[in-house]
Parts: C-alpha cells; structure tokens; sequence
C-alpha cells in the first residue's frame, strides 16, 4: 500500500483528491496527512514513512519546489499538481515529471497513478531536475516582472508582459508596447483666456 | 511610456534577456510576444498582432514559429 501525502494551500483541493483516492484508488493508496504549507507537510514528512506526496506549486508562503530545500535527497516520490497554465504544462512535458492538472478527475487521477505505478524502478527527483523544472516555472512567471534597457536618455522598463513585439534598428531595437501613446504629446492643458 | 522606444541594445542582446517561453525570432529583424500573435497567414507568412501589426515571418524561422503554437 502506497502511503501518500496532500499538499495544497487549500483544503478543499486537498479534500477533493481525497475524496478521489479512496472512492477509486483505495486498494492501491492510502491518504497518511494532508498538509496545507511546506512547513505542516515537513512535520508529517518528519513523523510518517510516506511513499508518494501530491505537492501543489503554486502556494502563498513558499511555493512547492521549496520543499526540496529541507529534502535534497527525497525518499518520496512526487506528483506536481498545478492549474491549468500553458507555461507550467510546457515545462512538465519537457521534463517528464508526473503532474495533474487541477480541477482533479478521476480520469486523469487513474492514468498519472497508473503510470507511476507501472515504472519499473521508481525515480527519485535528482537536485538537477528539480532546479530545472523550478527554473521553468519561474520564467513563465516572469511576463510580471519587468525588464531593464538602457536607452540614449536613461533606462526604459517595462512589464515584459506588456511588449508585442521588438524590431531590429542597426545596432539598436525598437520596443513596441501593448499600452503606449503613440507619440509623446503635451500633456499640460491649454487654459482657455 | 511611449508605444515605442529606442534601446540602445543590438536584437540580439534584447533577445537573449527575453523569456524563451514568451518570445519567439521570427526574421533577423523581429521578435515578436507569442501572447501577442493573434493570426498566422501561410501564404503570405505575415503574423499579424493584437495591436494591428502585420510582420513578416523568414522561411527558415518559420517550422521554429509555428511550433508555438501546437496544440498543448
């Protein structure tokens, strides 16, 4: 019997997989803790000899890949649980970890723990893969952040999510904004006399 | 902030700061946002965006281009 361990920030996804696991996976996993953060579910890891975790990435205090920091070396094995975003599911396919998208159903619940079930030599999460899929994450977290360019009057920066496109401009480039003017105007009011 | 600004960083540089997952090189002289592409025509090989803009794709960039955009 596979002991496994849920994270997630919110209960009822928690509840949820729960619910899942022991309608139509009860013969093959049982549910040993639910874990609402990295620290709570650090405890339970501390405590409990839990073969199997389910770790959501996207939580407020420390996202799931932080798990890692306090078990480099992993005796469990992990199965990502992420929202839909097209990003993340990108950087899943390209690193070939287990991962269910949320909403959970029952469809995709029984092919992730099939396969899991059926490797031959089970695979524990190298340091490297870890930083690699964390690495993916955070760029497709990164169209909020801004990016910094020098310009000839000083420095432009943008949300790297607001630039459509860039055109090559002999040695320099021409960034296009969702959101700009298209040329700078006036801005004081004209007082009518 | 101005629709367009002059950066004093060659395509190239800019290009290698961008997120690879967010930009894609479609000629020697345009990277374009992938959120930003809304219409591909093959024929012409003009991806046009959400603001309008109509840009040329280069052949040879063109099979790298479209990859974006199958289906997850």
């Amino acid at each position: 019997m596979i002991k496994a361990l849920l994270i997630d920030d919110e209960p009822h996804a928690n509840a949820l997989l729960k619910i899942i696991i022991e309608k139509n996976f009860s013969t093959l996993i049982t549910v040993s803790g639910m874990a609402q953060s990295i620290q709570e579910a650090r405890v339970i890891l501390m405590e409990k000899q839990i073969d199997l975790v389910f770790l959501d990435i996207h939580m407020p205090e420390e996202n799931g890949f932080t798990l890692f920091n306090y078990f480099p070396s992993p005796t469990f094995d992990v199965i990502f649980t992420t929202a839909f975003d097209k990003y993340a599911i990108q950087a899943f396919k390209y690193s070939a970890f287990d991962y269910l998208i949320k909403p959970l159903d029952k469809e995709a619940l029984g092919e992730t723990i099939e396969r899991y079930l059926s490797k031959k030599t089970i695979l524990r999460l190298q340091k490297e893969q870890i930083s690699l899929l964390s690495s993916y994450i955070n760029r497709s977290e990164k169209g909020n952040k801004r990016i910094f360019f020098n310009t000839i009057d000083g420095i432009e920066m943008p949300f790297i999510k607001d630039i459509l496109y860039i055109k090559a401009s002999g040695n320099y480039s021409e960034i296009y904004n969702k959101y700009g003017k298209k040329e700078s105007r006036n801005t004081i009011p004209k007082r009518c006399g | 902030m101005e629709k367009k600004k002059v950066v004093t960083q060659s395509l190239k540089d800019v290009g290698e700061r961008l997120p690879t997952a967010l930009f894609v090189r479609i000629h020697r002289s345009h990277i374009v946002s992938l959120d930003a592409v809304i219409r591909y025509n093959k024929k012409d090989k003009m991806v046009q965006l959400t603001d309008g803009t109509s840009l040329e794709v280069a052949h040879r960039e063109e099979k790298e281009f479209l990859k974006n955009f199958e289906s997850a």
